[in-house]
């Protein structure tokens, strides 16, 4: 099983069923596996502070959702973290894919890479970065029970070390 | 569902008027109440007040059932269809540049909480008795 499905599994054993979305490269196997699955509502949104505003709707709705963007989409969504997600207390599941680091070609990709702990931290998000296909169920699984529990939201960044990294990246390196 | 939005707003945010055009949710209808203005930084001019226009934008984003109220009766007429007749719809009415006359209790988590108590949504316990 690979890490997509692993996660998407973990997703459905915690009835996270919309999956809110702007297109990335390595996040491709998770968009897709979603998209291809009935369980899933997915809905591509045209900016990554679109689909977080989109979870935060739907969860007080009564349906739980994951927003999936790539590192330079997390520098957007700032002011919907700090202005929405936390003082309105919306337990918001975010996936990045990692982009900026172990082997990036795009320098703004590197500098708008830095920014996206350091944003977390200082508005006391939670952040877990996924490496590993072993400790990637038990974090994830235990990190979205905490967040709907404690009404917080988490974010998942998936490592290079995990996903391999934009498979586009290689040709590109000298 | 009702989306209540303003012009300035919306502006910001043109792109979820595509996907709202794309995914078509049949029981929504978004009122923008445009009054041309940043009324609350110092009644700036939006580019509504000119140039822009917020039904044709909608319109252009896939929203087909968009429309410019021309006055009470109409917006009566136009609100009260059904809402899950025909897909999503948006309905925006040039209102005055008064500024508001109330302001929202600042209280985050009690404002999503009555929100959700309304949708029945909320998290019930021995506190709601």
């Amino acid at each position: 099983m690979t890490w997509a499905d692993t996660f998407l599994r973990t997703l459905k054993e915690n009835d996270v069923r919309l999956v809110t979305y702007v297109p990335d490269n390595v996040l491709t196997p998770l968009i897709d596996g979603a998209a291809a699955d009935n369980y899933f509502m997915s809905i591509g949104a045209t900016r990554e502070d679109e689909a977080v505003g989109t979870l935060a709707g739907a969860y007080m709705g009564g349906l739980r959702g994951v927003a999936m963007m790539q590192t330079s989409g997390f520098a957007l969504i700032a002011n919907a973290l700090a202005s929405l997600i936390v003082p309105y207390q919306i337990p918001a599941i975010i996936a990045v894919s990692e982009r900026g680091t172990l082997g990036e070609f795009n320098i703004g990709q590197v500098t708008v890479a830095r920014t996206m702990r350091p944003t977390l931290d200082s508005i006391a998000v939670t952040h877990h970065t996924l490496t590993d296909e072993a400790t990637m169920p038990l974090i994830v699984d235990k990190s979205i029970k905490q967040a709907f529990t404690t009404q917080s939201p988490v974010v998942f960044i998936f490592s290079p070390l995990l996903t391999g990294g934009n498979p586009a990246a290689a040709a590109k390196l000298t | 569902m009702i989306a209540l939005e303003g012009d300035g707003s919306i502006l910001m945010a043109l792109g979820c008027l595509a996907t709202i055009g794309m995914v078509k949710p049949r029981n929504l209808t978004i009122v923008i109440m445009d009054n041309g203005i940043y009324q609350i930084t110092g009644r700036q001019k939006a580019a509504t007040a000119s140039s822009a226009d917020i039904v044709a934008i909608a319109r252009g984003a896939g929203i087909a059932n968009s429309h410019w109220v021309r006055d009470e009766t109409h917006f009566e007429e136009l609100v009260s269809r059904r809402f899950d007749a025909d897909g999503p719809a948006l309905l925006a009415a040039k209102i005055d540049d008064a500024p508001g006359t109330a302001q929202t209790v600042r209280d985050p988590p009690l404002i999503r909480h009555r929100f959700m108590r309304g949708l029945g949504t909320a998290r019930r316990s021995a506190l709601d008795a």
